[in-house]
């Protein structure tokens, strides 16, 4: 495929960045004070000498840096992250255990913002300079404008604390026991406040975004000639207008779509929702390093993956690219 | 009295209020009958694109508006009709085709798809669209039809461009087709095809055209009828000839006579032995960064071209787009570094030096562009534009000012434009306010880039007559890059031609224009529109012909 040509060179390149990002990870150990067997002691509470020496050779700690780095890859490349002394459990199993809570609650807010800021976007363009536009306008900038936790708080004020409809934390009723579809129901239920918190930013953004590159779209010469055709105005909307208007806003969905794993931290706080965000969180706060560099390895490959994704959905919606780059 | 197609009635569009005149058309009467072409004459800003556009319905929603008036098609008024209606009309009865082929593709869709959107919106069975596309292909004289329907507009060239647009306008028979400018971006050659385009299916047709075009060579070759506008208003309407060879209106009469023509004697010139400046075997080569899995392109801009410019002279350098003119003028003041070959200003190659040993140099040859509006920085004052030359090398703010103020007069203007922005001037003052700002650091060389092109013939004249005063008065050398050959013949002294980045002929103007050795050079001359107007009105057309 034609397309998908120049993409294998990034393929290569992304492998690079990835192995650099994975030394890059194994130097920030090193960098930490004290190594990691002063730590495990101090885990422990009191340690000699003694201790510390056999903890070292039990870990390879005492192996030329060259081979560390060896191991380090191979157990990567094996999958094995790494074990938290501290929960007692591998690194790779408490990541793919909180993965999904993340992915669930990101991409529900992606694809609320996504889909909602297009909407008022192109809304708010087509009626430009009119009361709908002024509306959709203050409410993007109103969105645009206020810190994420607090929306946040406002929305289990209003809906959790006064009104009682939706549930303020967790992602699941606590003890319920429901299966199947009820279960299913009381996800999505617990759902709605976090990802609708957490789009909304988004949203506001979007809604921005698209209006601007609609109305910039708007007044170019093919919009003149799809009328000059006697196109009627919902085509000429759609695939004269809109399609080019996505340009700008592919860029921006893919540098978000990066974010979808570690970009959620302060919503998983406030909701208390079981996702990545919050593991990554506690890891720091209790110095539990294997955790912290696992996330940090995973959003990374993440965030190269989005951007060959990105790249591949420009270069369909846009047939130019592949010549100019 | 035949039939009439269209009757314009008394058509009067407003302007947003904040603009410079109430009304852009005013009054406006015209008819067109089957099987004529009518011309719309007029320079920018005169409404004849807003008369076109108020016809096709496609006013810019910007508070322009139609205030009165009536557009008759068929008995109907086009203005009084519902929205669904006149969207029927357009683009199956009434087919229009603008003037930038370059943006009037939708980059993103294939053109095969877009021609299909015509077809879609006024009911062709799915089933008969794709052989229609073809057809249609074929008819406005596009190879391989098939494989060009599959690609997209930016694979095509200026001129393929248009003629998807006509085969686009064309797709349902109009009984009307309104082109607005069709061919003023395009070049001579690829001009005369278009046009030639477009009066073959008329003829074939029966169809009725509005042409709009500033250019009155083009009318003299393409219209039975031209109407003048000016201010918005019609000055003058009537057959072709009348107009054209016994203009009654005194502005009718001056934009005709401010058509460039072929100059039919040499410039006299009084050009110092040594030249000012010597290029030698001058090579640029665009190399395109191939990918990990593309091949590297070559792509040779210039290909060894050498030349000499003396004290006082000007030298032309024409060729169509893509032939490399401009970058040799960019090259000569090594705005593109070239990649081979000598620029020899006093006993010094320019081409070698290194940027900051260059410095000193800069001064000495400087350029004028083509687009008077994006050449000024829009957030310096006029006078800031013009000393930051001077500043720059070394000269105290007194001096400086004085020059600008001096030369702002010189070119034309009041001293106090110095205290005003760009975008309060016109373009034909802007490229005045080029030229001084050129003129500030005292060059040997100007290169002049197309810098008359974007302007109305009366204005064009109007800033070819100030360089011509300038060059006499300063002894400039001129390097003066265009693609229009009459501009060319009434300013330069000796002409190169240039095609593909190479020489092909050369050599004293008026001798190379009149009998050109190099059949490339002849083909231009031959693509210039309205000779035959100029020969027969008892102007000397200087040009040998070969109809």
């Amino acid at each position: 495929m034609n397309k998908l040509r120049p993409v294998t060179g990034r393929l290569l390149k992304s492998v690079a960045i990835i192995a650099t990002i994975i030394i890059l990870n194994f130097l920030l150990i090193r960098l930490a004070p004290g190594d990691p067997a002063a730590a495990m002691a101090g885990e422990a509470g009191a340690a000699d000498e003694a201790f510390m020496a056999q903890l070292r050779e039990q870990f390879g700690l005492d192996r030329p840096v060259y081979e560390q780095l060896a191991y380090y890859f191979a157990d990567i490349v094996r999958f094995d992250l790494g074990y938290s002394y501290r929960q007692r459990e591998s690194v790779l199993g408490l990541i793919m255990d909180r993965l999904p809570a993340t992915l669930l609650l990101t991409i529900s807010g992606f694809v609320v913002a996504l889909g909602l800021g297009l909407l008022l976007g192109i809304a708010s363009a087509m009626r430009v300079g009119r009361v709908t536009d002024r509306l959709i306008s203050l409410f993007a900038l109103l969105f645009y404008a206020t810190p994420l936790f607090w929306v946040g708080l406002m929305a289990i004020m209003l809906f959790s604390v006064w009104l009682g409809w939706l549930p303020s934390f967790g992602m699941e009723s606590v003890g319920a026991g429901y299966t199947g579809w009820a279960r299913a129901a009381d996800i999505a239920h617990h759902l709605i406040l976090p990802a609708g918190t957490l789009g909304l930013f988004y949203v506001a953004v979007y809604t921005r975004l698209t209006r601007a590159s609609m109305l910039e779209v708007k007044d170019m010469d093919f919009v003149r000639t799809a009328r000059a055709k006697g196109l009627r105005r919902g085509l000429i909307v759609r695939r004269h207008i809109l399609r080019n208007a996505m340009l700008p806003i592919i860029t921006f969905a893919g540098i978000q779509a990066g974010q979808l794993v570690g970009g959620a931290v302060l919503t998983e706080t406030v909701f208390a929702w079981p996702g990545i965000g919050r593991l990554a969180f506690d890891a720091l706060l209790q110095r539990d390093y294997p955790v912290l560099l696992g996330v940090f390895l995973v959003t990374s490959i993440m965030v190269v993956v989005f951007n060959i994704v990105t790249d591949i959905a420009y270069r369909i919606a846009d047939p130019r690219i592949e010549v100019a780059s | 009295m035949s039939q009439r197609l269209l009757t314009v009635e008394e058509l009067t569009i407003a302007l947003p209020s904040a603009g410079d005149r109430v009304n852009a058309v005013e009054n406006v009467s015209f008819h067109l009958h089957p099987g004529e072409i009518l011309c719309i004459v007029g320079e920018s800003g005169s409404g004849k694109s807003m008369t076109a556009s108020a016809i096709m319905g496609l006013l810019p929603d910007t508070g322009v508006t139609v205030r009165s008036g009536r557009i008759q098609f068929r008995g109907e008024d086009l203005l009084q009709m519902s929205d669904e209606r006149f969207r029927a009309i357009r683009g199956s009865r009434i087919g229009m085709i603008f003037q930038e082929p370059m943006t009037a593709l939708n980059p993103v869709m294939r053109i095969g798809d877009q021609i299909e959107e015509v077809l879609e919106a006024h009911n062709v069975p799915k089933a008969n669209r794709p052989e229609r596309v073809l057809s249609l292909l074929k008819a406005v004289g596009l190879p391989e039809p098939e494989v060009l329907a599959r690609r997209y507009p930016f694979r095509l060239s200026g001129g393929q461009r248009q003629r998807v647009v006509i085969a686009m306008a064309l797709a349902l028979k109009p009984d009307i087709l309104i082109a607005d400018e069709p061919t003023t971006a395009l070049d001579v050659t690829t001009q005369a095809q278009i046009l030639k385009l477009i009066r073959d299916i008329q003829r074939a047709q029966g169809m009725g055209v509005i042409f709009i075009t500033h250019d009155f060579g083009v009318v003299a070759d393409i219209a039975d009828r031209v109407a003048v506008m000016q201010h918005g208003r019609i000055v003058e309407i009537g057959p072709v000839r009348d107009v054209l060879d016994r203009p009654s209106n005194a502005y009718t009469q001056s934009l005709i006579g401010a058509v460039p023509q072929f100059r039919d004697r040499p410039l006299a010139l009084s050009a110092g032995a040594e030249p000012v400046v010597r290029v030698r075997g001058l090579s640029k080569t665009y190399v395109t960064q191939g990918g990990l899995f593309t091949p590297i392109k070559e792509f040779k801009a210039l290909d060894n071209v050498s030349f000499e410019i003396h004290r006082g002279e000007t030298l032309g350098l024409v060729g169509e787009s893509g032939s490399g003119k401009s970058t040799a003028g960019r090259c000569l003041v090594r705005l593109i570094d070239p990649n081979g070959g000598a620029i020899e200003y006093k006993n010094t190659d320019l081409a070698k030096l290194s940027r900051p040993q260059l410095r000193p140099f800069r001064s000495k040859i400087q350029i004028i562009f083509q687009d008077p509006f994006a050449s000024l920085n829009p957030r310096h004052t006029v006078g800031q534009s013009i000393m930051a030359g001077p500043l720059a090398h070394g000269i105290d703010a007194r001096t400086a000012r004085e020059r600008m103020t001096r030369l702002l007069i010189r070119v034309g203007l009041d001293a106090s434009a110095a205290d005003r922005y760009p975008h309060e001037f016109s373009g034909g003052q802007r490229q005045r306010i080029g030229i001084a700002r050129a003129l500030a650091v005292e060059p040997d060389l100007l290169v002049a880039d197309e810098a008359v092109s974007a302007l109305d013939v009366s204005v064009q004249a109007q800033v070819l007559e100030l360089l011509r005063d300038i060059r006499e008065e300063f002894q400039l050398a001129m390097l003066f890059i265009t693609h229009d050959l009459r501009v060319a013949s009434q300013l330069c002294h000796r002409v190169l031609v240039l095609h593909n980045g190479r020489v092909v002929e050369s050599g004293e103007t008026t001798s190379v224009f009149r009998s050109p050795r190099d059949s490339y050079t002849r083909s231009l001359i031959d693509a210039v529109p309205g000779q035959e107007w100029l020969r027969s009105s008892g102007g000397d057309p200087t040009v040998r012909t070969f109809a």
